[in-house]
């Protein structure tokens, strides 16, 4: 039997997922936060993940599971850090792409990259919805 | 025998071009559908992001208000549509605003998905995801 996950543990799900992934870990350690900003006090590369709001209107007919979930993730990095493998925001694009399909979810943005000038840092913006199986 | 199998074929050949023209047909729907609950949801400081949204399918680009620099990039695939629009400063409404607008274009494809999901419905019988 198919059971639905409340908000909590999808919440869980997720941040597990972050926490735990081997690449992911050696790249960010455990600096994974809920809906903060970083100041420039706070050692980097760095994370912050977000959820969205389940349904963008009620509508009479559609029926939307509990499941139709969106989070965004922004990860922050020096601009310079990398070496001859590649970029550390590449990097960690890459092992989140890893970590977060595992649970079953897609990226729905390009990431979108911006420049922290206060902290000079350049953060990466990317959501991820969940894929329900039907 | 043969004749019959000819027969069969040029049959299905007739169905699937209705099927294109039709799919052709509902793509557009839930373009102008589509940029329509992006507009609505857009917000507004001089109206050049609203009037920049529109929606291109099958090499076409469909963007009425929209100025030339603004016009979202032609898509060449026939059984894609794309919304959007090429506003440089788009981005930082949609993902670095911090007067309530941030996520606008996120909601919009949420309030879209299922009307599309119902377009395709009517037009094709079915549609996964």
């Amino acid at each position: 039997m198919l059971q639905i996950k409340t908000t909590v543990q999808l919440n869980a799900e997720f941040f597990n997922a972050l926490i735990n992934d081997a690449t992911l870990q050696t790249l960010i350690g455990d600096r994974v936060r809920w809906l903060s900003t970083p100041t420039i006090s706070d050692t980097f590369p760095l994370m912050t993940y977000a959820k969205f709001d389940n349904a963008g209107q009620y509508a009479f007919g559609i029926n939307l599971s509990a499941e139709n979930v969106t989070f965004e993730t922004r990860h922050y990095v020096d601009p310079q850090d990398g070496d001859a493998s590649g970029k550390m925001s590449d990097k960690i694009m890459d092992a989140l792409k890893v970590a977060l399909n595992a649970i079953n979810y897609r990226q729905i943005n390009a990431p979108a990259v911006f420049l922290e000038a206060n902290i000079n840092k350049a953060v990466s913006i990317v959501r991820w919805e969940r894929v329900n199986a039907d | 025998m043969l004749l019959g199998v000819n027969q069969l074929n040029r049959n299905i050949q007739r169905a699937l071009k209705v099927v294109s023209r039709d799919e052709k047909e509902a793509l557009k729907e839930v373009g102008e559908r589509g940029v329509g609950i992006f507009k609505g949801n857009t917000t507004v400081v001089s109206g050049r992001l609203r009037n920049s949204w529109g929606y291109t399918t099958n090499s076409k680009v469909v963007a009425t208000q929209a100025r030339r620099e603004d016009t979202v990039r032609t898509n060449r695939e026939k059984d894609s549509v794309v919304i959007g629009t090429n506003v440089v400063y788009a981005p930082s409404v949609e993902y670095k605003s911090k007067t309530g607008s941030a996520g606008f274009a996120l909601r919009s494809y949420r309030q879209l998905v299922p009307i599309a999901k119902e377009i395709f419905k009517r037009v094709m019988g079915g549609v996964t995801d």
